[in-house]
This record gives C-alpha cells, structure tokens and sequence, in this order.
C-alpha cells in the first residue's frame, strides 16, 4: 500500500535530556519521580516552570491519578496536555507529540515527563491487574506476569532461528559493560557470560539476567523550537524521522517480528538514511530477545540473523561495532515502569549532546532510538522507532 | 488440578466461567460472522458486532511454544515449580495460554485445550497431548 511520506520534523529541537536516579523501592509515588523529573529537565535550561505551556505525562503507577491530577498536582497552567500510556513505546511516541504540536503553534515548550514508582508488592499488584486480557489469559497461568509471556516468544524465537542462550548472553554482557560507565545504573558491577547461564530460572527458557529489575525513577526532555532552544543557549537534537505502529501483523501465531519490520522503510525514508548510517542504536531491552527483534525489523541484519549481528558487532562502545543500549540498557539501570520506554530515547540524546561521559560515542551524529511495550495478551502491542541527528 | 488457585477476572471470564464444563471447550462466537474468540471481548473483534454466544468450539490445536515457571509471585506456582504453560494456537482460530498437563510438551505437538474448573467464578484451560 502506497502512502504519503508524512511531513519531516522541521524547526524542532529535542533538549534537555535528565534522568531522575533510579532507586531499587521507594515509599514515593509516581507524582513525585514526574515531578522531580519536571524540575530535572527544566534546571538550567533558563525556561521558568510558568513558561512551559504543553506537558506530555506518562506514568504505569500514577493511578488513582491521571495527566490532568499531575499537571494541577505541579500547579501549571498548561494549553496542550498529552497523556502516552504505550508502555515502552511511549518516549518516542511521545517524542512524536509533542514535536507536532511545537510545529502546529499548539504549544511552544513541552516537557515530556515518565515516572513511576516502586515498592514492595507493587509490582504483583500492578502485573495482576494490568489489562483485562492480561488478568482473564495470562495471570492465572502462574501468576508470571510478563515473563511468562516473553519466555513463550523467546522460546519460539530460539526454535525457529536456532538461537542459544549463548548468543542473548554476548548482548546483555555486552550492556553490562556499557552500564559501568554509566552511574546511572543500578546494576554496574561486573557480569561475564558464565554470570549470565547460571543465573537461576524465572521462567525457562529465562533466567535471572535477562529480565529487568523494577525499581523507582524519572525519565524527561523537552521539545520546543529550534529558535527558542536557539536563544535559550541550548543544545539539542533533531528528529529525523518517526514511526509507529500497534498491533503489527495480528495473524501471527508468535511475534517473531514488530511493527518496526512494516514501517522501517517509511522511517528511513523519512531521514533519508539507512541503517548503515546510524551511529549507535538504543532498543527496547525489557528481554533481550525482543532487542534481536529490534536489530533484525530495523534492517541491520536479516529476519532471524541478529545471533550472528551481535557476534560480529560488539555492543560496547568505542569498540568498533554498533554501540548499542550504550548506557546498559534496561537489563542493567534497571525499568523504572514505563519510564523504562523514554531510557533510550534519553540516553540518545546524551550521546547527541556530547554529554554521556565515559560511555561516549565518538562522533555520535545520528542514533536510532526504538521502542516497544504494552504487553496486553500474547504480545506487545505497541511499537515505535525514531532517528535523532546532533543539532547544529 | 481442582487445587489450583483461583483469580479476579473481567465480567466475561466470569460469565465464560458459568458456561464452562470440564472437559469441554466454550469460547466467544460471533453470532453474524461466526469467528471464534479469545481472550473473551465486548463484541467481535473481526465485524464489531455486540451479539457474541458462548459455544462449545473443538479442542483441538498445536503447540506454539512451552515454558516452565520457576518464579511466580503466586505461593501455588512457586510450590509446584517448575510449574510447564504452554501456548497453542486452536484449530477453532483463537491463541491461548494453557497449563500443560503432563510436564512441558514439545511445541508441534498436538494437544488438546478444555476446561477445567475451579470455581463458579473461575475455570482456567488445560492442554494435553492428544491421545
């Protein structure tokens, strides 16, 4: 099916990249990672609370509360207010947003805030009653929550394409050395491969080290435009292009492929790259078989091939590969809920920005950023994919 | 398998619960378009229609994938670890998530999926090789 290419994001800068720390549990709640994020992205970039008039909230434990609680909860008076619930899809989509409503005239600052909570028994709570599908056909089958459901599609994923554990754990060690340089991670000491195949069991085929921790945090950045970022002294990034796509190919019996295998070509187009041009990637490593996914839909190696990418391409960076999940990725700061989907899309722009000390990627011009989540049923629905450029 | 927990579900897993009966399978038929349907929806997710029917459909399909559950947040998997699901895609159409009976089956293997009940409320699906 033929359709237009969509308008390109001109005039757009992306700024302001923070992270509020990670934390293994926290009595806080969510409003209160969302709101020290707000305060992170906003320190010293010379806009006043008063002057940022779009705000885009996303938040897996905020309930009772919703974007418009948050946005009075800080007392903004806002003109645009989005809320992004795609799970780990959200940063970009996100991104997407708030960038076309700088564009539009609808807003001219938007802080694009995700933050969530964490403390004992919360997370049982939030996995048991996530979606109905969820509660009705995955829940009573060993109250697993998304493990049990990543297991069924690693385990499929290992069949068909003949991967062995082995090959995930080159990635996530891989991450691990990324993560050491990075002190934002919650998990920086030292993991080798045999670390990594004798970790014990959650759900065979996975094993300790290839699900995320949950923990407590903030992930933020503003979008706003170039001018104004221009006379504010802020350096930015600029969006290249932007794709998503929820519920990709329904009939499939397993997902063995995302939304990024149907819209790849519409991304690369829109940037007027390939992915020969991208300098370093960040996927969505809530497992590191869905980050195989991402390397194999996003074209840098063939359907099923991405063992073999990643033997061949080290993750590390500044080891001459394709640095990838650069600041270790979820499997090593941790998944601070849904924040967990704006980590990428935050670390991109630290590497853009010149700004990822110790883990910097030499000559860091374009970074793909994808993003995956909502695990409804069998799948993730949602999946998204953005190109971000250094800014002038 | 009587002893196995029971859990909250959505109106419709307590209404597909009440029309349930061990050792048979009942899931969601479109009166109009006649597609069968899991997990149990509003209305018919191929032609939107609300007049859904709760049918007896063929048990029959073939393993997609199993796993063993080592770590569960529920004290009854972790008791029984490592606790074999499996997925298996119905010959009546629909996906689902099954316990295996009989330890982990390979996937390719032809099982068949019914229910099992373990409250008025709850029943949950149980797949078995074919004999």
């Amino acid at each position: 099916m033929r359709r237009g290419r969509p308008r390109g994001y001109d005039g757009v800068a992306v700024a302001q990249p923070y992270t509020e720390p990670y934390v293994r549990g926290s009595e806080r709640n969510a409003t209160w990672f969302l709101g020290r994020t707000l305060a992170g992205v906003l320190k010293d970039s010379g806009i006043a609370r008063d002057a940022v008039d779009g705000l885009v909230v996303t938040s897996m434990s905020l309930a009772p509360d919703s974007a418009p609680a948050v946005a009075e909860h800080f007392g903004m008076s806002l003109r645009w207010l989005e809320s992004v619930p795609c799970g780990g899809a959200s940063g970009v989509i996100a991104l997407q947003r708030a960038a076309r409503a700088v564009q539009a005239g609808d807003a001219e600052v938007v802080a694009c805030i995700a933050g969530d909570t964490s403390s004992r028994g919360s997370f049982a709570d939030l996995v048991s009653r996530f979606s109905r599908f969820s509660m009705d056909a995955v829940w009573p089958y060993g109250a697993a929550g998304p493990n049990a459901v990543f297991a069924l599609i690693t385990a499929a994923y290992m069949q068909r394409y003949d991967v062995r554990r082995e090959d995930f754990a080159r990635l996530c060690v891989e991450q691990r050395e990324n993560a050491r340089a990075n002190p934002l991670a919650l998990l920086r000491e030292p993991m080798s491969a045999a670390d990594y195949l004798t970790a014990r069991p959650i759900v065979e085929p996975l094993h300790l080290y290839d699900c995320v921790m949950p923990c407590a945090g903030g992930e933020g950045f503003l979008v706003l435009g170039e001018e104004r970022a221009a006379s504010l002294g802020l350096a930015d990034a600029r969006v290249r292009g932007i794709i998503e796509r929820h519920n990709a190919y329904p009939a499939d019996a397993v997902q063995l492929r995302g939304g990024w295998a149907e819209e790849r070509d519409a991304l690369y187009a829109q940037a007027g790259v390939g992915p020969e041009d991208i300098d370093f990637i960040e996927t969505y490593d809530d497992y590191p078989v869905m980050s195989f996914m991402q390397l194999e839909d996003l074209g840098f190696c063939e359907k099923g091939r991405a063992a073999e990418f990643v033997r061949h391409h080290s993750a590390v960076v500044g080891r001459g590969g394709l640095p990838h999940n650069t600041g270790g990725g979820q499997l090593s700061t941790g998944q601070a809920g849904y924040a967990g989907g704006y980590l990428g899309l935050v670390e991109a722009l630290r590497q853009l920005l010149g700004r990822a000390a110790g883990r910097q990627v030499e000559a860091a011009n374009l970074g793909l950023v994808s993003g995956f989540g909502y695990v409804n049923f069998d799948r993730g629905v949602c999946t998204s994919a953005c190109i971000l450029a250094r800014g002038s | 398998m009587s002893d196995l927990p029971e859990f909250d579900g959505s109106r419709l897993a307590r209404e597909r619960a009440a029309q349930a009966v061990n050792g048979e399978l009942t899931l969601q038929r479109c009166t109009v378009c006649g597609k069968v349907q899991y997990p149990s929806r509003e209305l018919c997710q191929y032609c939107l229609c609300g007049d859904l029917i709760w049918s007896r459909v063929a048990r029959t399909g073939i393993v997609l994938a199993t796993v063993r559950v080592q770590t569960s947040m529920h004290p009854f998997f972790r008791e029984h670890a490592p606790w074999p699901i499996c997925s298996v895609a119905l010959d009546a159409g629909p996906r689902v998530i099954a316990h295996a009976r009989g330890g982990a089956i390979e996937s390719g293997v032809r099982v068949e999926v019914a229910d099992e009940r373990v409250s008025a409320a709850h029943c949950v699906l149980i797949a078995s090789v074919t004999a």
